[in-house]
């Protein structure tokens, strides 16, 4: 203990204990001894001083003990002056910090280095070797091999103290500190640090502080040069500038917080501010004030840049607005109901449609409205919507109106009620009512015309038949006076008398022909051409009675099928044929007709040429027209080749005249195919 | 057998018939039913059946094809023995198909009877002055 203490304050001690050992009193003392008193007052001072001393270093090395161990710091120190065998001291906090019980092992050098991290260890050893040769002092910082497991850190403060006169280094003191918590937290700190700072730096969001005393800016963050495009220095130099740049009719949103944050409140605020750069930004700001004795004192706060989330907010409320508008003034009728049927929305219309305020339907339930004989039937929509979310539906019936009476709708419904926006069945129709009215109305009346038009063909039968069978028994009669009689005059106006008829005849088949062509509608059937034109001939068979006979040739090329309305065609072959025949050239060596037709995918091609009398160019634009008859020779009602032309074009084809006088005529009909039909 | 509700249409037949022999004997009635008659009358004796039926088709209370309907249920007998040829100024080719389409009508020959039809029905329907069972009208090519 003492020795520690002689270790502690060296030069002091040494000296009183030099004085109190006896020893050299005598000889070193420098004052005249004189006499037993004077020794024994001078013993008797001498050992209360001793007693004092004593006790002070006493509590000296208490409080450097407690010290010690508190500030994790050992001291130490070692004789130089031995060489190679120095005497060193360790006190406990150095044998703790190195891992031993105090007094464990011999305080020695090579214990403290072997202590020492072997990484850190050479370093370490060759400084404190220099050290010791050069004297002086450092501070070094190194890690110790770890005892259990905790690598410590520890701080070492070594000074080597020189003899002034031979220039030998006699002494080494020092301190060995724990700092393994300290650097810990250091390392901790700065990375805190270091990410605060990243974070305020970086961060979209500006942070600022106000000291409101002052009213001053204590910090802004460097975002703000992103958000107003103002710098971190304009705010400084300006406290006010964060308010001037609010736009004048937001300035009261700002102002109406004011109360709030005086009585310590945090409050939330959307402005728009106009940017350095003249840009209006929407901004949100979050700012918890600090309140003092009633003051405010502090504002801390946060101020983000919300301009594309406000855009988009601004948009969505515009669409809402807009869609809003729509449906209010669409004259279609919406209505959205619930799962148990029941109105729970229907737009304006709807009161237009119904006469009911929106009122007197929204709540109530759909199908009390409905035509009672259709709510089977929307109950069994109700039934298909509900296995088919999101399926729309058709939709039509009748809808009580206030004042009685229904309205007829005709639209569309979907269930979404598993959409999170609609949770409803939706309805939308439109009203229908005039329509439906007039749909009756064409209903009524086309089953009228259908009725008249039977009647009309009922009637032109009738009469064409009531009117040729008589005409036949005459021809029969007047065919069979003929035969009956040898007189010439008789015979002649038997002749005449058969002309008439046969011409009555032709005029009656003509209109009924006609009749037909413009009314019946227009069939689709596989004609057979060959068949077709077998039966015009045998058609005509008799007609060619007159002077001299006619042949008639049929050619058939039909590589593929056609489909037409075969009794329009055979009405166009007629006549065309009978022409052909009637209007033959008696002077010719023979009459010939050739019927011939070519058939391909699009279209047939019927020629029907003859050697006949043909006609004069200047009448070819006019053989068509109804009545039109090219001579006296004429024996036809007027009406046969304009019934061709109607009949052609009924079928959408085409019909072509080449003829000259003497030589003969050809008729070219183009009928489309209407196989793909 | 000439079945037409027009006198004048009976007489010319017979007279054309008769004159050109083509028959050596001409029935005529003047309704359908008088028509089916005679023939249910005369199935026992088939040597009294017509070997031709010349039928109208506009007639009053049973028509030409009414007649067809009848005679299709009348006694095979009957059928084997005549032969129909309808004999119309109808030029509906409506019926003229509805008419060719009956197994038992030969030929459509349009008013007035001459002589000139009188030879295509004989060539046609009849052959050696037999009947020929047939169902439908053979086309003749040229």
């Amino acid at each position: 203990m003492e020795e520690r203490v002689e270790q502690g304050a060296p030069q002091q001690i040494n000296l009183l204990v030099k004085t109190i050992n006896g020893t050299d009193l005598w000889k070193d003392g420098s004052e005249e001894i004189t006499g037993v008193e004077t020794l024994a007052r001078l013993l008797k001072e001498e050992t209360a001083k001793r007693l004092e001393a004593e006790k002070k270093v006493l509590q000296l090395s208490t409080h450097l003990n407690f010290s010690q161990k508190t500030a994790l710091i050992g001291s130490f120190e070692a004789d130089l002056t031995e060489k190679g065998h120095h005497n060193v001291f360790w006190a406990d906090e150095v044998f703790k910090i190195l891992g031993y019980k105090p007094g464990e092992i011999t305080a020695t050098f090579r214990h403290f280095f072997s202590a020492i991290h072997p990484e850190d260890r050479l370093w370490a050893v060759e400084k404190l070797e220099n050290l010791i040769k050069m004297g002086g002092s450092f501070e070094i910082e190194h890690r110790l091999a770890s005892t259990d497991g905790i690598e410590k850190i520890v701080l070492n403060t070594v000074e080597v103290l020189v003899d002034e006169e031979t220039k030998e280094p006699f002494k080494l003191i020092g301190t060995v500190q724990d700092i393994t918590e300290k650097r810990k937290k250091d390392k901790d700190l700065i990375s805190l640090n270091y990410d605060l700072k990243t974070l305020f730096e970086n961060m979209q969001e500006t942070f600022f502080s106000v000291d409101m005393t002052k009213y001053s800016m204590l910090q802004i963050s460097k975002a703000c040069e992103e958000i107003y495009g103002y710098t971190v220095e304009d705010f400084m130099a300006n406290s006010n500038l964060w308010f001037e740049i609010v736009l004048e009719e937001d300035k009261e949103i700002i102002r109406a917080d004011y109360p709030a944050m005086h009585e310590g409140n945090s409050i939330l605020q959307q402005y728009r501010i106009l940017t350095k750069q003249g840009h209006v930004k929407w901004v949100e700001s979050r700012i918890n004030p600090t309140v003092q004795q009633g003051k405010l004192v502090r504002l801390d706060g946060l101020t983000t840049d919300i301009t594309k989330r406000k855009s988009v907010e601004i948009a969505l409320q515009n669409n809402e607005q807009k869609f809003r508008t729509l449906i209010e003034n669409c004259s279609d009728g919406i209505t959205v109901a619930n799962e148990q049927l029941e109105f729970v929305f229907a737009s304006n219309s709807m009161s237009r449609l119904s006469g009911f305020l929106l009122e007197e339907l929204i709540g109530k339930k759909v199908l009390d409205f409905l035509l009672p004989e259709e709510t089977g039937l929307a109950e069994s929509i109700a039934q298909m919507l509900t296995n088919n979310p999101g399926k729309p539906f058709p939709i039509k019936g009748s809808f009580r109106k206030k004042n009685g009476g229904y309205f007829f709708y005709e639209g569309h419904i979907t269930n979404l009620l598993q959409d999170p926006v609609i949770e409803g069945i939706v309805c939308n129709f439109h009203d229908v009512t005039e329509r439906e009215k007039a749909e009756d109305a064409v209903k009524a009346s086309n089953i009228e015309l259908k009725k008249t038009n039977k009647e009309l063909d009922r009637f032109v039968y009738s009469v064409s038949h009531d009117l040729r069978a008589p005409l036949a028994s005459i021809l029969g009669g007047l065919e069979y006076a003929e035969t009956e009689t040898n007189d010439a005059n008789m015979l002649k106006s038997l002749r005449l008398m058969k002309g008439s008829a046969q011409k009555l005849d032709g005029f009656v088949v003509d209109i009924l022909n006609y009749s037909r062509n413009s009314r019946i509608e227009i069939k689709n059937e596989l004609i057979d051409f060959l068949q077709l034109f077998n039966e015009v001939r045998d058609n005509l068979k008799y007609m060619h009675s007159k002077q001299a006979t006619v042949d008639i040739w049929v050619r058939v090329e039909n590589e593929h099928v056609f489909y037409s309305d075969r009794s329009r065609l055979s009405i166009i072959i007629n006549n065309l044929v009978s022409n052909a025949i009637r209007y033959c050239n008696p002077a010719a060596a023979t009459r010939d007709v050739e019927i011939s037709v070519r058939v391909d995918e699009l279209n047939a091609t019927i020629v029907i040429k003859d050697n006949g009398l043909g006609i004069d160019k200047k009448f070819h634009n006019r053989i068509f027209d109804m009545f039109y008859r090219l001579s006296k020779k004429s024996e036809g009602s007027g009406l046969g080749l304009y019934i061709v032309k109607e009949t052609v074009e009924k079928l959408q084809g085409s019909i072509h005249l080449e003829s000259e006088p003497g030589l003969g005529s050809e008729f070219t009909i183009c009928i489309p195919n209407t196989k793909l039909r | 057998m000439v079945v037409d509700d027009a006198e004048i249409d009976r007489f010319m037949a017979e007279k054309i018939m008769t004159k050109y022999d083509f028959a050596e004997e001409v029935i005529t009635v003047e309704s359908a039913m008088d028509a089916l008659d005679y023939l249910n009358e005369h199935k026992d004796q088939p040597e009294n059946l017509p070997c031709l039926i010349f039928l109208d088709i506009n007639m009053p209370e049973m028509t030409g094809f009414d007649f067809l309907d009848a005679y299709a249920k009348l006694a095979d007998i009957i059928k084997r023995k005549c032969i129909i040829v309808m004999l119309s100024s109808s030029m509906l080719q409506e019926d003229h198909d509805l008419a060719l389409s009956s197994p038992y009508v030969c030929d459509f020959i349009g008013k007035p009877l001459n002589p000139a039809k009188l030879s295509v029905i004989k060539a046609s329907c009849l052959c050696d002055g037999k009947s020929i069972y047939t169902s439908s009208i053979k086309m003749q090519q040229s």
